[in-house]
């Protein structure tokens, strides 16, 4: 492993002002549990780390006016807050089932979507939640949706030099359902499939749907098409039936050791309809 | 029944809480002074020839002490039947071949320099299945043998074959045939701790190795070999074995890294240690062999057996390891699980370029059970009977002999597959599940149980050490590697002397101080070195008992005297003390030396350490020391005809699961799961339940989740993020475990082997269950969902 000098700044301006000065031959740390692991494969090869523990702007749950995150929030705590087990369980769940207890005592929800893996278990939630994530650098503040912060495996729309402070979820309205489902070769495993679903209903019609499908694209997907069918619509067997074949037309998976293309997209397929039943039956 | 003080008990393993607080020094903790790292260059290519090694650069990197290749260092061959050699020459056979290797004064400098290395191939067409290698015209792995001889095949000269009977004409007189082909992958033993050593060179050339081995003894042998190849003939080799992370079959042979330390070493003159990383774990150490089977059952109108053809090619890889008896070990089964007048059995083994194969725990035994258990569910059905039913009618019993020669004497194969049915609750759920995905299914397993005779001799010896405080050191040549092998000798010493367990110390692992023994291998530590114990102690009593025949009376006299001394008021009994007490008149029972005639006389008990004092400190005193050899009563197999009592006793099991299939997903969910066994006698009933869990969780990733998936020879998922096992969030299951006691006459107080059999049986079980739930059968492992759904696709 390539030796590396490490930082730690106790502010966001310090942090990119040092990234600045580094020149693009630094990275920010946060948990370490991506980084690491990348450094030692010999994928990465920093000259430093920048690390966000100590930027206390980073930090904090709040469940006001919807849920405020920061984006050093770790998945334990998130996995362990009662309001977002009520209010907000697809991510709850997702939390839950992500690596193991030591990994999530030390992962954050940040460095997961900055991760920008197409498995990671943190975004079909937070697509289907339609989150804002904070974004700040030299240049100011901006606030980007969750949709478009992807841009590929690996990467964002972030600036080498940008952190994100917070991730926001709108307040959960009235006979709202949601859930999250992962499959995986065993019970510790990044997903060969992921997918969130969050419902609206209203006398049996569901008003309002968002669908969100992990690990079978580039990128973790919003599945607009197919929200759109379901939109309007009594939610039942023979509709599940056409997400589920839908979904299989709309995704893009690659084959490598964990699956193949074939079977992520058949599952992918079951995985939503799955969720969108389970969100049905919790939106009661 | 006889009453035990300690076998059976259910008692914490003594290594357990040092291991759990991180105290156990592994080969990763050991540092010795002026220790130097090696590293090893791999090859870059499957097949290819070496046209150039540029060593330049790495030599000259700072920190770097040495840097060594096959054309700088004497020629060693190692491996099964010599094919192999720790540092290649001319040629790479695979892509773990070594090439080069460097000592450096740290670990990170040795990898820097390893990789400044510039090696030039020339590519050679390679052959990544037997198949392809059995071809006409296939690319040759090895040109020439281990002797120079020509060699224009593929195929390993280790050959296997079993006939009994006429299996042609039992066909044409079978009422029901079945018949498949079944396949098993690659997979990787993930030891969680990885392989290692140190080694390091006295001023007389003589070596110590601290390695991960289960065959000191044999490593000694090994090494020994390789002094006199570098011109240190008649020198000698003591090995030490640090705590072992788990082994599973990956210590049985020695191996390239342990040699290239050794040149190393005598190169520099310094403690050279090679430890590998999980990546090296995974694509230098040597998986279990893939095994390609096509077998043929039948059986009579009733439902008898009366034939089984078993041809199976296995996949050698570039070179042998003692992998390449494993097919003596698959014969087993094969020949004797369930009673079966008709057999034939055919191995081959065939080089190809992917990486060289090992046994792992079961040593071929579960890739045999995997083709047997699911083939005779197949046949049961073809003869329109119960799973259950059919095995009932031809499982095996005691004082039997099979048609391979093997004398079973105990056998609990019945009552495991009864006790299975009675558990999985068979009759009312046999075939009735189909409705929701639902099956239940069972496979059994027939394996050496008292030991077994690889090698010329299969003997253990042991020697008991007894201090002036009543302690008492268990010397043997065995190995514990996470099996429990302390645990159950301490329990066996302990019983068998007459002392508490607490006082006795297990002491192994250093060829210059332990006795020797043959390995660790075929399930036999506890089995052999028990009888061993067994046999010490008693020569230890013999001692004692003498040494009290002087003692004993004037101790208790003694003692009384003193007693009075305290207690005016204590009235010293009418006794004898001048009473000549014969050796047979004593008994020795948890640390407590009394008379067999008065047991309960409270005045007549000296404790074993005054016993042991007057040992030492009498004039002309005495130690007590004993030791014993054992070496079972069993024999090798003979080549030519395929037959010989393999094992002093063999070992039964069965095991069921019940499941539940997502017919969606194609994922499969255990709903319960039952292992009996056959085990003779429980010595440590925690121990024996964790060689039990252990063994189905191995057999659950087997039969599920675990494949060295590789591409053209090289190895796709080094590490556990992509090798998955199964591990303990996997286990939302009950485990139910029922140890059958069937008192073998060869066990140490009736205890049979128990090491491997827990993980054989498990995926034939679990396949036989998905058939029952769903009506698909899988043919190759692992039941991947992918298997599962495409094969309901074809159903349909
Ligand atoms: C054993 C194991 C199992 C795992 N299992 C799963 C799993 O099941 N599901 C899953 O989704 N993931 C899994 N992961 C991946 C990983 O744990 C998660 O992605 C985790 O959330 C990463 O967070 P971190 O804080 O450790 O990120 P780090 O490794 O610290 O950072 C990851 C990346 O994000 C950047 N970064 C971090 N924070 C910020 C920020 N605020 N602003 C800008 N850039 C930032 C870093 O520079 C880096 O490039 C697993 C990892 C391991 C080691």
């Amino acid at each position: 492993m390539k030796k590396f000098d490490y930082y730690q700044p106790e502010s966001l301006k310090e942090a990119y002002g040092l990234m600045e000065k580094l020149n693009g031959e630094a990275r920010f740390i946060a948990g370490g549990t991506d980084v690491i692991v990348r450094i030692k494969q010999g994928a990465l090869h920093p000259d430093a780390l920048i690390s966000l523990r100590r930027i206390s702007a980073l930090k904090g749950l709040g469940n006001e006016d919807g849920l405020s995150m920061g984006s050093m929030t770790l998945f334990r705590d998130i996995e362990r807050d009662p309001a977002i087990a009520r209010d907000y369980p697809a991510l709850g769940e997702a939390a839950s089932v992500l690596a193991n207890p030591q990994v999530r005592n030390v992962a954050t929800i940040g460095g997961n979507l900055c991760n920008a893996a197409p498995s990671a278990d943190a975004a079909p939630p937070l697509m289907v939640l339609e989150a804002t994530l904070t974004i700040e650098g030299p240049g100011g503040q901006r606030e980007v949706s969750i949709e478009d912060f992807f841009r590929g495996p690996g990467e964002t729309c972030l600036e080498h030099t940008e952190v994100v402070t917070r991730i926001t979820i709108p307040k959960k309205r009235k006979g709202t359902g949601m859930a999250f489902l992962k499959i995986g070769r065993v019970a510790q495993d990044i997903a060969i499939a992921n997918a969130a679903a969050l419902i609206v209903v209203e006398n049996g019609v569901c008003r309002k749907c968002r669908l969100s499908a992990g690990a079978v694209a580039p990128v973790p997907l919003r599945l607009k098409r197919i929200e759109g069918i379901v939109e309007g619509r009594k939610i039942e067997p023979d509709l599940l039936d056409r997400v589920a074949e839908m979904v299989q037309e709309d995704v893009s998976p690659i084959t490598d050791v964990r699956s193949t293309a074939q079977y992520r997209k058949t599952v992918s397929g079951i995985l939503v309809k799955r969720a969108i039943k389970e969100a049905l039956d919790r939106a009661g | 029944m006889t009453q035990y003080s300690f076998i059976g008990t259910e008692v914490p393993r003594p290594d357990a809480s040092d291991k759990a607080a991180g105290k156990a020094l592994y080969i990763h903790d050991m540092v010795l002074p002026g220790m130097l790292y090696g590293k090893i260059k791999y090859s870059e290519y499957a097949h290819a020839r070496i046209k150039h090694i540029d060593t330049s650069r790495a030599e000259r990197l700072p920190g770097v002490r040495a840097v060594i290749t096959g054309y700088n260092t004497p020629e060693i061959r190692i491996g099964f039947i010599r094919d192999n050699m720790p540092l290649k020459k001319d040629k790479v056979r695979q892509f773990r071949d070594e090439v080069a290797a460097v000592a450096a004064i740290d670990p990170e400098i040795a990898e820097e320099a390893v990789e400044l290395i510039r090696v030039e191939y020339e590519e050679l067409p390679a052959v990544f299945t037997p198949e392809d290698a059995l071809k006409e015209g296939a690319p040759i792995v090895h040109e020439t043998d281990a002797r120079g001889r020509p060699k224009s095949d593929n195929l390993v000269p280790v050959a296997w074959n079993f006939v009994a009977g006429d299996v042609e004409k039992a066909k044409q007189e079978a009422a029901f045939i079945a018949e498949g082909r079944f396949q098993t992958p690659l997979i990787q033993q993930s030891c969680m701790g990885t392989a290692g050593c140190i080694a390091e060179f006295d001023l007389e050339g003589n070596l110590t190795i601290h390695t991960k081995t289960q065959i000191p003894f044999l490593a000694q042998n090994d090494f020994n070999r390789a002094l006199a190849a570098i011109g240190l003939k008649g020198k000698n080799t003591r090995v030490t074995v640090p705590t072992l992370g788990g082994s599973f079959g990956t210590g049985l042979d020695t191996h390239g890294y342990e040699y290239i330390a050794i040149l190393l070493a005598y190169k520099t003159g310094r403690p050279v240690k090679i430890v590998l990383n999980r990546e090296e774990e995974f694509t230098t150490l040597s998986p279990r062999q893939p095994t390609e089977t096509h077998i043929i059952q039948g059986c009579d109108k009733e439902g008898k057996l009366t034939l089984r053809e078993v041809r199976m090619v296995l996949d050698n890889g570039a070179y042998t390891s003692w992998g390449a008896t494993t097919p003596s070990v698959m014969m087993l089964p094969i020949s004797s699980l369930y009673r079966v007048p008709n057999v034939l059995y055919e191995a081959k083994i065939v080089y190809t370029n992917n990486t060289y194969c090992q046994a792992m725990r079961g040593y071929g035994n579960p890739q045999a059970a995997w083709a047997l258990e699911c083939n005779l569910d197949d046949l049961a059905e073809k003869a329109g009977m119960d799973p259950f039913e059919f095995r009932m009618l031809n499982a095996n019993i005691p004082d039997d002999t099979t048609p391979m020669g093997l004398n079973i004497t105990s056998c609990g194969h019945e009552a495991c597959l009864k006790t299975v049915a009675d558990r999985l609750n068979w009759k009312q759920k046999r075939g009735k599940g189909r409705d929701k995905a639902r099956g239940v299914g069972m496979a059994s397993l027939f394996h050496v149980g008292g030991s077994g005779r690889v090698y010329r001799s299969d003997g253990t010896g042991i020697i008991m050490k007894l201090d002036d405080f009543g302690n008492v050191s268990v010397i043997t040549g065995g190995i514990e590697m996470g099996q429990g092998f302390n645990s159950a000798l301490a329990l066996v010493s302990a019983e068998a002397l007459g002392v508490t367990p607490d006082k006795v110390t297990v002491i192994s692992g250093d060829t210059a101080t332990c006795p020797w023994d043959v390995g660790t291998h075929a399930s036999r530590g506890a089995f052999t070195a028990g009888n061993a114990a067994i046999m010490a102690a008693q020569k230890a009593r013999d001692k004692i008992f003498r040494i009290a025949s002087e003692h004993f009376m004037p101790r208790v006299h003694y003692k009384l005297k003193k007693r009075k001394k305290k207690d005016p008021d204590f009235e010293i009994p009418d006794l004898d003390y001048n009473r000549i007490c014969d050796p047979s008149e004593f008994e020795l029972k948890e640390n407590v030396v009394f008379l067999k005639e008065e047991p309960d006389n409270p005045l007549l008990r000296v404790s074993l350490e005054e016993i042991l004092r007057e040992a030492h400190y009498r004039e002309q005193g005495s130690m007590i020391i004993s030791e014993a050899f054992y070496d079972p009563p069993n024999q090798m197999i003979d080549m030519k005809t395929g037959r010989g009592n393999l094992s002093a006793t063999y070992i039964f099991g069965t095991h069921g699961a019940e499941v539940e299939v997502d017919r969606e997903t194609g994922k499969v969910k255990i709903l319960q799961f039952v292992a009996a066994h056959d085990v003779g006698k429980v010595i440590n009933r925690q121990t024996i339940k964790g060689q039990i869990y252990g063994g189905m969780m191995q057999g659950l990733g087997y039969a599920l989740c675990e494949e060295y998936k590789t591409d053209k020879g090289r190895n796709l998922n080094p590490n556990f993020l992509d090798y998955k096992i199964f591990s303990a969030p996997d286990v939302n299951f009950p485990i139910h475990i029922e140890c059958i006691e069937t008192d073998d006459k060869e066990g140490p107080f009736g205890a049979k082997g128990v090491g491997e059999p827990g993980l054989v049986p498990v995926a034939p079980a679990v396949a036989n269950a998905i058939y029952d739930a769903i009506g698909v059968r899988i043919r190759d492992l692992p039941i991947t969902p992918e298997k599962i759904l495409s094969a309901l696709k074809k159903k349909q």
